[in-house]
């Protein structure tokens, strides 16, 4: 190998926006999840949930006949039959939060620990956050396109595939009484889980920029995931009356909102105000800590 | 164009650096100091990853911080910062994306930069493949696959085999003639002697010196310059040059003399005679202190 000239052919720089600049990182963050086929194979398993609750949707829409013409409902006879409340029934909200809030926890864990509070971390112990402030880009828009790629990663899962089982069944299903009856709750739908996939996944990349190791961020992060859920769930079973240590669980809460603004029942009963000031509190703590963490000067010391 | 005007940083009680005033014109500087000498901090400072605690920084008339100035800035870090997953091209494309250039026109400028520095044949490897050389090789393209008007090289010969340092000088030196202001921080210091036009002497945070090693040494005056006389009669020449006021030491070497002189035009006249005498007492004169490491340890010391 040889080194050859290095001299300037003054080619004219062309400005290009601020987003632009910033859609490189988030598109890094996004992809790092599928850069081997270990790492795929994982995020398809995470997508569990939402595959079953579309074969679920489609069983009952009478699209699949799994168990013979005979057995099954056809066309609107199944979701009829159904409550218009039932978490199963494709016509009712909880149909398509329900999938995420109580399944999908552990797909969030697993594709977090993986990317999302890993992302800020990896790239203080490569140093790599000085090659970024060298190049204009500031660490707010960094930390935004890191919380764009995260968010589209979690997206998938958690506001895509609802989305995408709602239209195949608007497509699907032999009559307009499936789209008829769905219509008018799934723009809500859609904006709370868009916001609580936004909320989770800015916590999670907000976590990441609290230490120099990955590892060590990522491990710390699941603990308290689970560790604040497993407390607010044994805490709540112990004092029966006290509703509001279930809250404790910024999971937890974030469910109560998620149940609260998409308009489906929470049969957990936590208040709203404690899950609200959980929320809260950990997003203030990690704005502060943020403003001190990923300052220009901390990629440096 | 690089000016440091009155510039001091402290970190908390620390002080990395103490009232440095400098300017660095077009050409290669070279930085020069012992480890926790100041350094890093100086360049960081220069490439706005650090503000000062007083004084005033301007690189390429504006301040570091800008973004219209960090346009036109290069910079290669000591320390590995890659996307170990990622090959050369989409690591430089991506870099040159992040600054702003379109995809196409960041591929373009990409594979045209990684040509120059002669990894035209493995930019499609992963980076994880890549020896310390290829590294080192990658991340002077990214820092000047933007043609910028100032480079910062921080540690750029580390882990180089002895033909790619020659390879790497060439193309700094390259780079300083062109017109481009490089400031390059290395520990090889006859290898940033044979590059460098001109140096900056750190010491505990001071600017010790500036200029070019010549004129650093020619004022050092209090200090004997040191010779290396090689002659095939060594003990005759050392009669003839005892009698000289100007010679302050003499010692034998395996093929002639080492002499120490205060200097004086007086010396170097005689030793022309000898040399040109019918018994050619003096075949070749060197000068053994003349050098950057010389000068700096005298400096130092």
């Amino acid at each position: 190998m040889t080194i050859h000239g290095v001299g300037y052919r003054s080619l004219e720089y062309q400005a290009t926006p601020m987003w632009e600049r910033l859609m490189p990182i988030a598109s890094m963050e996004f992809r790092s999840m599928f850069q081997n086929r270990r790492g795929l194979i994982i995020f398809i398993i995470c997508q569990v949930p939402a595959i079953a609750y579309l074969i679920m949707m489609m069983i009952i829409l009478g699209i699949w006949k799994l168990f013979g013409e005979q057995a099954v409902m056809s066309g609107n006879e199944g979701f009829v039959a159904l409550s218009e409340e039932s978490p199963q029934n494709p016509i009712s909200p909880a149909f398509y939060v329900d999938q995420v809030m109580l399944w999908s926890f552990p797909s969030f864990l697993v594709l977090t620990f993986l990317v999302s509070c890993r992302a800020v971390a990896k790239d203080r112990a490569a140093n790599a956050l000085e090659i970024y402030w060298t190049r204009g880009i500031t660490p707010i828009g960094y930390f935004l396109a890191k919380w764009f790629g995260s968010f589209l990663l979690l997206g998938v899962g958690f506001v895509a595939l609802p989305v995408c089982q709602w239209i195949i069944g608007v497509m699907m299903a032999p009559d307009a009484t499936f789209f008829d009856s769905t219509y008018a709750f799934m723009p809500r739908v859609i904006l709370t889980m868009t916001l609580f996939t936004a909320v989770m996944s800015g916590m999670a990349v907000g976590f990441s920029a609290l230490s120099r190791s990955p590892n060590f961020s990522a491990i710390l992060w699941v603990l308290l995931m689970f560790g604040s859920t497993a407390l607010g769930n044994a805490l709540s079973q112990i004092f029966r009356s006290q509703l509001w240590l279930r809250s404790l669980s910024p999971w937890d809460s974030a469910g109560r909102l998620v149940h609260w603004g998409a308009g489906v029942q929470d049969t957990r009963d936590q208040p709203l105000w404690s899950a609200c000031m959980v929320i809260g509190t950990v997003i203030l703590l990690l704005v502060l800590a943020l403003s001190r963490r990923l300052r220009v000067q901390e990629a440096v010391q | 164009m690089i000016e440091f005007l009155g510039v001091s940083k402290w970190y908390g009680q620390v002080s990395a650096l103490v009232d440095m005033s400098f300017t660095v014109e077009a050409g290669v500087t070279g930085l020069v100091g012992q480890n926790g000498a100041g350094k890093s901090t100086l360049m960081k400072l220069a490439i706005g990853l650090l503000r000062p605690s007083l004084g005033q920084v301007d690189v390429d008339g504006g301040s570091p911080q800008t973004p219209e100035v960090r346009r036109n800035l290069g910079y290669c870090p000591d320390l590995d910062a890659f996307y170990e997953d990622l090959n050369g091209l989409t690591f430089v494309t991506w870099m040159l994306r992040i600054h702003g250039y379109s995809g196409a026109e960041a591929r373009r400028r990409a594979k045209d930069s990684l040509q120059r520095f002669g990894m035209a044949e493995v930019m499609g490897r992963k980076i994880r493949g890549y020896s310390k050389g290829m590294r080192q090789r990658i991340k002077l393209a990214q820092a000047l696959a933007h043609e910028p008007k100032v480079v910062f090289l921080d540690e750029p010969m580390t882990g180089l085999d002895p033909v790619a340092r020659h390879q790497m000088s060439e193309a700094i030196r390259e780079l300083g003639e062109s017109g481009v202001s490089v400031m390059v921080s290395s520990h090889v210091l006859h290898e940033l002697q044979s590059v460098v036009d001109r140096v900056l002497l750190i010491h505990q945070g001071r600017l010790m010196a500036e200029g070019t090693v010549s004129d650093l040494r020619r004022q050092l005056e209090d200090r004997p310059h040191r010779l290396r006389l090689r002659s095939r009669n060594p003990r005759e020449l050392a009669a003839r040059l005892t009698s000289l006021e100007v010679v302050s030491g003499l010692s034998f070497t395996h093929d002639g003399l080492e002499l120490a002189t205060a200097g004086g035009d007086g010396l170097f006249q005689t030793l022309t005679e000898l040399g040109a005498d019918q018994g050619q007492l003096v075949d070749e004169i060197a000068p053994v202190d003349d050098s950057l490491e010389a000068v700096f340890g005298y400096l130092v010391s």
